[in-house]
């Protein structure tokens, strides 16, 4: 068990290294001027133009932008872990602080979105296989079907025209501007950076309300995705484990089919959910980014993207860096969280 | 076989997803006859009609209404069926190709390369797909990039972007599928008859292994088929493949995109300009989901356990 979550963890520091040197494959093809953005730490905003030119021109020199490419390689490797990520032209301000920023509001919009759906995937999913070919399994299957093939950005589409536009229940952005006064004030003090956590830890209710209904139709959107992939996956590996011979056995036995479901084909059908949530997590990241352009909220996603239209490299170099940090990370937890709840699990 | 067929015509899911399909097609092969294009221009962009910057509803010159600066819907809903068809089939075939490729060979030799290969794919599916696109978008993108009138599919450089990234992305799936079906078909007596009767590694590969592995590779084709023109209409949307300077590509996501700021109106009446964005919508919608219920199908047919 230890060894094997040893072994998966050896991987990483590979797949890292591949994932970097072929990022910096693509950063080669670059003008050596807009690479050189990449190596700034941080920068004075009221710089003129000759003296960004100027500091272009001495990075440039520094960082030996103009040597072989291991070397260039291995000064932007330690760059990194020392944290300096490059200097957003865009923004006028460090890529890692930009990021970091607004990280935690993506991550409340991941959690808003994924704990429900897990949940609500979960009971669906026995019911629809507990009813199997009976009305509640085709409507299961259907909405499932209809969130899943449908595109999300569709459904973020209908929910903002219906609920935003025409109905006014829930508002788009991440918070009012009331809130984001009181918020960037001196009385309000950022504990996680999830602002409804610290709504109630600075003890301002309005504020963690705020951001609940500010998290209201980008979160359903995402949901309705979610949800859908994992009843499928619930429903699917329900009805596969109904077909073993363990149930057989235990319904030979007359256990209870309240029993036979509960004690354990849901066990073993709860695991092909966990393999899946790595890439789930990868795909909920993707979502989340579109998402967040949609909505105008403002998190990571939104940020990156509005920097890379403006062609911004470092912005997107910190943003795969860090998306596969985060996708590479999910996917390791559902590893080890497999190996724990499968005890055949061994190594390979 | 006949059984098989069976199973076909009796599946719901397919038999509707195919004639969506078929539809489309229907659509796209005639789109010369049901929108006739202007004489001597291209006929994949969109024929304007003024200047005027309001979207104006449907009336007699215009069957579903114009976008705003005067670009026929219905036109080009015709004609972005055809685009809808290439995108689609262009990035499905591309990852097919490097992912088919890569799973056969890494299933087949085994050992070392297979691990190379495995690791390869690792990192790959380590890096979202989006990510990927926006980090090549920002590298190499570039505003108002001309084209040349052949090259109708790839409208612009930015769009030839994006669907080398949803490719180069992207097959990572069909590489861990394939190199699964080909481990267990290898086992199987079939082939081991084959070595051992001393048939060449090619032969065995192309002629057994292949059409053995790949049945499970349709499902999966069939789905990404129409999840590809969302994903391109998501980049459109979200701004990342702009208008071509060359004209306005007639392509459901460009439609969607140029409609975005007409969807929550100032006005009092909140769907005033349904029109900008409900047909394109719309025709993604339909072009996924049929897709998506031939894979559901296939899956079904192919695979009857989960029934």
């Amino acid at each position: 068990m230890l060894n094997y979550i040893l072994r998966r963890l050896l991987i990483l520091p590979l797949v890292m290294f591949l994932i970097t040197s072929a990022i910096f494959l693509l950063l080669l093809q670059l003008p050596v001027e807009r690479r050189a953005e990449v190596y700034i730490p941080s920068v004075n905003p009221h710089l003129t133009d000759a003296q960004y030119e100027e500091l272009i021109q001495s990075t440039i020199e520094r960082y030996g932008l103009n040597e072989p490419f291991y070397v260039q390689y291995s000064n932007w490797i330690v760059n990194l872990l020392q944290g300096d990520w490059g200097f957003s032209p865009t923004w006028k301000q460090p890529v890692l602080e930009g990021l970091l920023r607004r990280l935690p509001a993506s991550i409340e919009l991941g959690i808003f979105a994924m704990v429900p759906s897990i949940l609500l995937a979960f009971v669906f999913g026995r019911l629809a296989a507990k009813r199997h070919n009976r009305t509640a399994d085709y409507a299961v299957r259907s909405t499932a079907f209809i969130g899943w093939a449908m595109p999300n950005f569709i459904f973020g589409l209908i929910f903002m025209t219906v609920f935003y536009a025409w109905l006014n229940w829930f508002p788009a952005e991440r918070m009012s501007t009331s809130v984001s006064l009181l918020v960037n004030s001196d009385n309000f003090r950022s504990y996680t950076g999830f602002l409804t956590i610290d709504g109630i830890m600075n003890g301002n209710y309005p504020v963690t309300g705020d951001a609940l209904r500010h998290l209201m139709l980008p979160g359903l959107t995402l949901a309705v995705f979610q949800w859908a992939l994992f009843v499928r996956i619930m429903r699917a590996s329900l009805l596969e484990e109904f077909n073993q011979d363990y149930i057989t056995t235990a319904r030979s036995k007359g256990l209870s089919e309240r029993m036979i479901l509960e004690a354990h084909a849901t066990r073993n059908a709860v695991l092909p959910m966990i393999s899946s949530a790595g890439v789930a997590m990868s795909m909920l990241f993707g979502n989340v980014i579109v998402v967040e352009v949609l909505f105008n909220f403002n998190g990571i996603g939104r940020w990156a993207i509005e920097s890379i239209q403006r062609f911004d490299a470092p912005v997107a170099i910190g943003f795969i860096l860090l998306s596969s940090a985060i996708s590479l990370a999910a996917s390791l937890g559902a590893d080890i969280l497999y190996a724990v709840a499968d005890p055949r699990v061994t190594i390979d | 076989m006949k059984k098989l067929f069976k199973r076909f015509i009796s599946n719901f899911e397919l038999v509707f997803g195919i004639s969506i399909i078929l539809a489309f097609a229907v659509v796209a092969i005639a789109a010369p006859q049901i929108a006739p294009p202007t004489e001597g221009e291209s006929p994949y962009y969109l024929p304007r009609d003024g200047y005027k910057g309001i979207p104006l509803p449907p009336n007699d010159a215009h069957p579903l209404g114009t976008l705003p600066r005067q670009y026929d819907v219905f036109y080009g809903l015709i004609w972005g069926t055809r685009i809808a068809f290439l995108v689609g089939l262009s990035i499905t075939l591309g990852r097919t190709l490097i992912g088919g490729l890569l799973g056969l060979t890494s299933g087949y030799f085994g050992g070392f390369l297979d691990s190379l290969v495995m690791r390869i794919t690792d990192t790959f599916m380590a890096i979202p797909a989006i990510a990927a696109a926006a980090i090549l978008y920002a590298l190499f993108g570039e505003i108002g990039q001309p084209m040349k009138a052949s090259q109708f599919l790839l409208s612009s450089k930015n769009e030839q972007i994006v669907i080398i990234a949803l490719i180069a992305f992207g097959w990572m799936q069909y590489a861990r599928l394939l190199r699964a079906n080909v481990l267990s078909e290898r086992e199987k007596e079939y082939v081991q008859a084959a070595i051992s009767i001393g048939s060449p590694k090619m032969r065995i590969l192309f002629k057994h292994l292949l059409p053995n592995s790949i049945r499970g590779l349709l499902v999966l084709i069939a789905s990404d088929i129409g999840a590809m023109v969302a994903t391109v209409s998501v980049f459109y949307f979200i701004g990342l493949i702009g208008e071509s300077p060359y004209g306005f590509l007639a392509d459901w996501g460009l439609m969607l995109s140029a409609s975005r700021d007409w969807i929550v109106s100032a006005s009092s009446r909140p769907f005033e300009f349904w029109y900008t964005y409900a047909p394109a919508s719309a025709a993604i919608v339909l072009f996924t989901v049929g897709w998506s219920m031939i894979g559901d199908g296939l899956r079904d047919v192919l695979d009857p356990r989960t029934r």
